[in-house]
């Protein structure tokens, strides 16, 4: 049978969680960072802006895929209001020998343009992968889709909110969106084989 | 929201005899290292009353001071994210003794001192202290 998993995958995570209180904290740190609270500098190699949330994590900020400005949470203080079961996944992941690197949370409106994640990241040399949970998406269909030129496949997954996807986030990938999603992301440096192999060992796939 | 506060406290004892130390009206045992353990409704602000310290509580010889009677805050945890005072606005972290208030972390006087959360979720809290987030 064709495997048409081959460079995303969807899992049985699921974040039974009241969302609204990362949501909450989210704005409001995108309040302070427009009222000019947090020192910034621009990362050539990501085309973003980093806003620096000190020893707290960072908001990585960016417009060079996106029509509105892209805004990417991570840190300490995002694990803060987590549910605690996720830290006990980035524990599990780490003991596997998985490069998992962080927690990430996002809103963003319209499209993501074509890209690929972890070109210029030389922790990323492994591999690079996202597990991608959809918390709210307004446009029902809102799809991720990806493709590898070389083996010449081409994949998609639909953002149905409640479902959780693997992505090979090194092969091209892109949102087509016009309008609001919501994402919890679990950034991991690790090729798509092993993360998917993972889940499938958690009973998860 | 509910949240768990830690407070870290060291003290300083003359003759084995710390500060009275009262938190939200309930006494304390003060000794040389002590955790003052409590959950509470957020927004709130915790009270500790200080107490039964004398002038010659504080050893003084030649101008230096050799002995002393005090509570020092080293560190808080809310709901398991550890700060220190340093990292706190002066205006969540008080100390008022003889109608004068100050920031401090260092409690050698008898008085009131108060530690504030002055919104319904701690991460929101956490947003403004100045040494946090920076």
């Amino acid at each position: 049978m064709l495997d048409n998993n081959l460079l995303k995958c969807p899992i049985n995570l699921k974040f039974d969680y009241d969302w609204n209180r990362v949501r909450r904290v989210y704005t409001r740190i995108l309040e302070k960072k427009a009222q000019g609270n947090y020192q910034s500098n621009f990362q050539d190699s990501y085309q973003s802006t980093v806003y620096s949330l000190g020893s707290q994590g960072a908001i990585i900020s960016s417009t060079c895929l996106t029509d509105y400005e892209w805004n990417i949470w991570a840190g300490p203080l995002l694990e803060f209001v987590l549910p605690v079961e996720i830290h006990d996944l980035s524990n599990k992941l780490l003991k596997e020998n998985l490069n998992f690197i962080n927690f990430g949370y996002f809103i963003h409106h319209g499209e993501i343009k074509k890209h690929s994640d972890g070109i210029s990241d030389i922790r990323a040399k492994d591999g690079h992968c996202n597990v991608n949970y959809v918390i709210s998406s307004s446009d029902n269909h809102a799809k991720t889709v990806l493709y590898n030129p070389e083996l010449n496949i081409k994949e998609e997954y639909p953002s149905v909110v409640g479902t959780t996807w693997i992505l090979d986030s090194s092969s091209q990938h892109w949102v087509e969106n016009t309008g609001t999603r919501e994402i919890f992301q679990i950034k991991i440096f690790s090729p798509f084989s092993q993360v998917k192999q993972f889940f499938a060992d958690q009973n998860l796939i | 929201m509910k949240s768990n506060l830690k407070f870290n406290f060291t003290a300083g004892l003359i003759n084995g005899i710390g500060m009275n130390l009262t938190v939200n009206q309930s006494p304390i045992t003060v000794s040389e290292k002590f955790v003052v353990d409590i959950d509470v409704e957020l927004p709130t602000t915790v009270e500790f009353q200080l107490s039964g310290k004398n002038p010659s509580d504080t050893v003084v010889k030649n101008g230096e001071i050799l002995a002393d009677k005090y509570v020092k805050l080293e560190t808080i945890v809310v709901d398991g994210f550890t700060i220190f005072p340093y990292q706190v606005s002066e205006r969540y972290l008080t100390l008022t003794t003889n109608n004068t208030t100050i920031s401090a972390d260092y409690w050698g006087v008898n008085g009131i001192a108060k530690f504030t959360i002055d919104q319904d979720d701690p991460a929101l809290w956490l947003i403004e202290c100045p040494g946090i987030i920076h």
